[in-house]
């Protein structure tokens, strides 16, 4: 019997620290609470049991791996190190081993991030069916700032954790008349972490078992599946003052779900979520001023209660061909309640139905309809008097044909009104209705091979009605017209021009206050030469033009009609430079059996210029502001083999500007990817 | 289309003629980039929404420190992520709600200047007294970065990323987390 070795590797939650643009998501699933993580996944739809296994190869395989990554631009220089490898037995045992360590320095600003990580996993299968892993992760965050007066402020985030778990799982393939199959999986761990934080230590003991069950139905195409967990920890919190013991958590949760198939074109889908959840853990208050209570002296229990409630249904009918029917509706409800900070209560109560109608007429065009309905109740207790219902009701319609001729239409229109009731007007009178409008066509043509051309015309709307006295000052309407058509020409394989044109005017107006308004217009021109003499030379000369005025329309002084009053106009012109040099480019490879390898290497240069001239014409002045920016670098790209790379991009940047730092001014940007298999 | 659709499927409520000296943030112009603080501080004081809505950008991104983003205030609930301007202006709201009062002073320094681009260094305090708690003032504060963009003639907010926490003080990253929560994150 082929030997199956099975990774679960049940590491415990490491920190990963949310930065929204500068990297990538936190990965939401390492959160302490895998219950709760598996309970929002199905609360989303995602009910498909995890597949964890894999085949092993014969004999033992090791392949360590090491991995840097730089990274440098103008507001921080970075370094990653990465150590990696993997083993496999044909015993069934794999083992895991990896540490990284991550630095990070900021040039505009007195600070740095550290960040280290091991981890280490032994899993190994016990029979077809079973499976255990032990694991071991020491996660290190440390961030250090220099606050104006030079003290030093730190961020102290340790953990150190040891997980156990085994799982169970077995499908049937039964000769019953009405079961097809049936699968069941099971799994316990166990996890003991020992946390340290910059103002107090925290140590935790975990355990829980989660189990599920799918059946498939030989009638109907029903498919059932249901999961269930139940899951305990007991925490123990310790600053410089005081400890806190009896601290910990109960969780239980339970997935059910059933797919029907009826006919051969109507399917129904039905679920239901439930969760709930108490934990008590040690908190710090927000105070009162003179006495802002922070500090290790100001920590005390805090205990939450959680508890949610989800139950979908829809149908997905295929009426006949070409013309689609989909209705989902759905009850949902969330708590939290808490013992001690009682204005953080809130309970949402939420229902919503939703339907779309798909046709597509014999001729190709295809309509879509979409309505949609929801109201969602939300009670913050009654400590506040914030609550209010909150309604939604949505209809969208979209076209779109294509012609033999190659061109494109599509037409797409939605109006969605947003209405907010509150329960206490008295003591809140922030009723408001807002009616969200839109309508978008957009032309798209190739009339000849080498030129190909698209228009695209919007409108949309806003309206904002405030219905208290207090509030309704606010009232506004802002109008978007857009005009925006663009070509592209290939007059051959060495040059091509593109060009686009833009008429934007945004409007704002106060409902109640006639002379309240904002006018906005903007001309927008943008044009592109691509010119590639050679095979290694690539030149791009890019212009962009935006003027814009604003104004009010005012009433005349004279004859009291309202006539535009332009107050100040601007004009942008940008000019980009860009000359490539492709030193290397070719794909090597040493036998017809071996795999291709990609090497290229390049140098670059670029220049941009932008001005910016400002004209007030009240006071009849202009400001003229300009920057601009050379780079100058080279960029590679080598496949060495085995799984060997390297990736690289350095550049040296010089701007030119009235304002900025030093450090703005000038730095190297660098980014570099070195993957080396052992 | 749209718009016949609209008169006929939507009636909206009629409002009430608002009280004389209500409208104290509905003339800030954007056209400089500081334009941004006098109108979110204009919002908050008045506790009027209209400034604050058109000076956050329709690409906006909130971004929390990270000592903020691994509270286990949040028991796992992803209070920051997706983060866009509908969030951004449902916790505002939110905000003014629950306030008595509110003050914010901030103190912007320039980090980084273009012609459309300007990003701020910037300390800020924020001060509140809550309905449910009149006698109780809350203060947050920290150090955040304001990136605002030039977008068709006005400058708007597109990232506020926090970025530095002070002594004894919550963020007013924390407060949005603790709001946002409370909404149904």
């Amino acid at each position: 019997m082929m030997a199956m070795a099975v990774a679960v590797a049940a590491s415990s939650a490491s920190p990963d620290p949310a930065r929204a643009q500068e990297s990538a998501p936190p990965d939401t699933a390492q959160t302490g609470s895998p219950l709760y993580d598996l309970t929002r996944q199905a609360a989303q739809g995602n009910l498909a049991l995890p597949d964890t296994l894999s085949e092993s190869r014969i004999g033992i395989r090791f392949t360590p791996t090491y991995i840097n990554q730089v990274t440098g631009d103008v507001s921080s220089v970075g370094m990653r190190n990465v150590f990696q490898t993997n083993m496999t037995t044909p015993f069934g045992s794999m083992f895991n081993f990896s540490v990284s360590a991550d630095e990070k320095h900021y040039r505009l600003q007195d600070k740095q991030d550290q960040n280290k990580q091991l981890t280490a996993t032994v899993a190994h299968q016990l029979d077809v069916f079973t499976s255990a892993s032990i694991s071991f992760v020491d996660s290190r965050v440390f961030n250090r700032s220099i606050i104006p007066g030079g003290a030093v402020q730190d961020y102290v985030f340790n953990d150190q954790s040891f997980n156990a778990s085994g799982g169970y799982k077995r499908e049937y393939r039964l000769h019953s008349t009405f079961v097809r199959s049936v699968r069941l999986d099971a799994l316990v761990n166990g996890a003991a972490v020992q946390g340290e934080r910059t103002y107090k230590n925290d140590e935790t003991l975990a355990a829980g078992g989660f189990g599920g069950l799918a059946a498939s139905f030989r009638s109907g195409g029903i498919n059932f599946i249901g999961r269930g967990g139940h899951r305990e920890t007991w925490d123990k919190s310790t600053t410089t003052l005081s400890e806190y013991d009896g601290l910990g958590s109960s969780e239980d949760s339970l997935m059910t779900g059933f797919v029907a198939e009826i006919g051969d074109s109507i399917f129904v889908d039905a679920r239901y979520v439930y969760y709930e959840g108490a934990r008590t853990w040690a908190d710090q208050a927000q105070g009162s001023l003179g006495g802002q209570q922070g500090g290790v002296e100001n920590v005390f229990e805090e205990t939450e209660h959680r508890s949610s409630r989800a139950t979908t249904l829809s149908l997905n009918a295929r009426v006949w061909r070409g013309f689609a029917v989909r209705v989902s509706g759905f009850h949902d409800s969330q708590l939290y309640d808490y013992e001690i900070q009682e204005t953080r209560y809130s309970n949402t109560v939420g229902d919503g139905l939703r339907g779309t109608v798909e046709y597509t007429a014999p001729w190709r065009t295809k309509a879509i309809v979409t309505l949609e309905n929801s109201k969602t109740l939300r009670d913050f207790g009654p400590l506040s008097v914030s609550s209010y219902d909150d309604t939604r009701m949505k209809a969208a319609l979209a076209l779109s044909h294509r012609f033999k001729s190659g061109m494109s239409l599509e037409l797409a229109g939605s109006t969605m009104l947003t209405r907010s009731e509150y329960l206490d007007t008295e003591a809140n009178p922030r009723d408001r209705d807002q009616v969200d409008t839109s309508v978008n066509l957009r032309l798209g043509s190739t009339p000849f091979k080498k030129f190909s051309a698209n228009i695209s015309v919007a409108y949309s709307a806003s309206e904002f009605i405030n219905i208290d006295a207090s509030q309704s000052s606010n009232n506004r309407t802002r109008e978007l017209y857009e005009l925006r058509p663009a070509f592209t020409y290939v007059f051959d394989e060495m040059f091509s021009v593109s060009q686009s044109y833009g008429i934007a005017i945004e409007y704002t107006d106060f409902v109640f206050t006639p002379t309240d308004n904002f006018l906005d217009r903007n001309l927008i021109f943008t044009n592109k030469f691509d010119f590639r003499p050679t095979k290694h030379v690539t030149f791009i000369f890019d212009y962009g033009f935006n003027f814009h005025d604003n104004g009010s329309y005012l009433p005349d002084e004279v004859t009291g009609e309202e006539e535009l009053s332009v107050q100040g106009e601007d004009r942008r012109d940008r000019v980009n430079l860009r000359l490539d040099y492709r030193l290397m480019s070719r794909v090597v490879q040493k036998r017809p059996s071996d795999p291709q390898l990609r090497q290229s290497l390049g140098i670059f240069a670029e220049q941009r210029y932008s001005r910016f001239e400002d004209r007030s014409l009240f006071s009849d002045t202009k400001t003229v502001t300009t920057d601009g920016q050379i780079v100058v670098g080279t960029r590679g790209d080598y496949e060495f083999g085995n799984g060997r790379t390297l990736k690289f991009s350095l550049a040296r940047v010089r701007r030119s500007s009235r304002f900025g730092s030093d450090a703005e001014k000038e730095y190297w940007d660098m980014r570099s990817e070195f993957t080396y298999p052992f | 289309m749209a718009l016949a659709l609209s008169g006929c499927l939507f009636d909206t409520r009629e409002p009430d003629e608002p009280t004389p000296g209500g409208d104290a943030c509905s003339a800030i112009a954007l056209d400089v980039s500081n334009a941004v603080f006098e109108a979110i501080t204009c919002a908050l004081e008045s506790e009027q929404d209209a400034a604050y809505e058109r000076v956050i950008s329709e690409r906006f991104v909130f971004s929390p420190t990270q000592d903020d983003s691994l509270d286990q205030t949040w028991g796992g609930a992803p209070v920051y992520e997706n983060w866009n301007k509908t969030v951004e202006l449902d916790v505002f709201s939110l905000m003014l709600s629950d306030a008595q009062t509110l003050a914010v002073e901030f103190s912007p320094s320039i980090l980084i200047n273009q012609t459309t681009f300007v990003r701020y260094r910037v300390e800020y305090l924020l001060t509140v007294v809550n309905v449910a708690t009149p006698g109780d003032t809350t203060q947050y504060g920290g150090v955040a970065q304001f990136d605002v963009r030039n977008e068709g003639g006005n400058w708007r907010l597109t990232f506020w990323d926090e970025v530095e926490t002070v002594p004894d003080l919550s963020t007013w990253g924390f407060l949005k987390g603790t709001l946002r929560l409370r909404l149904g994150a």
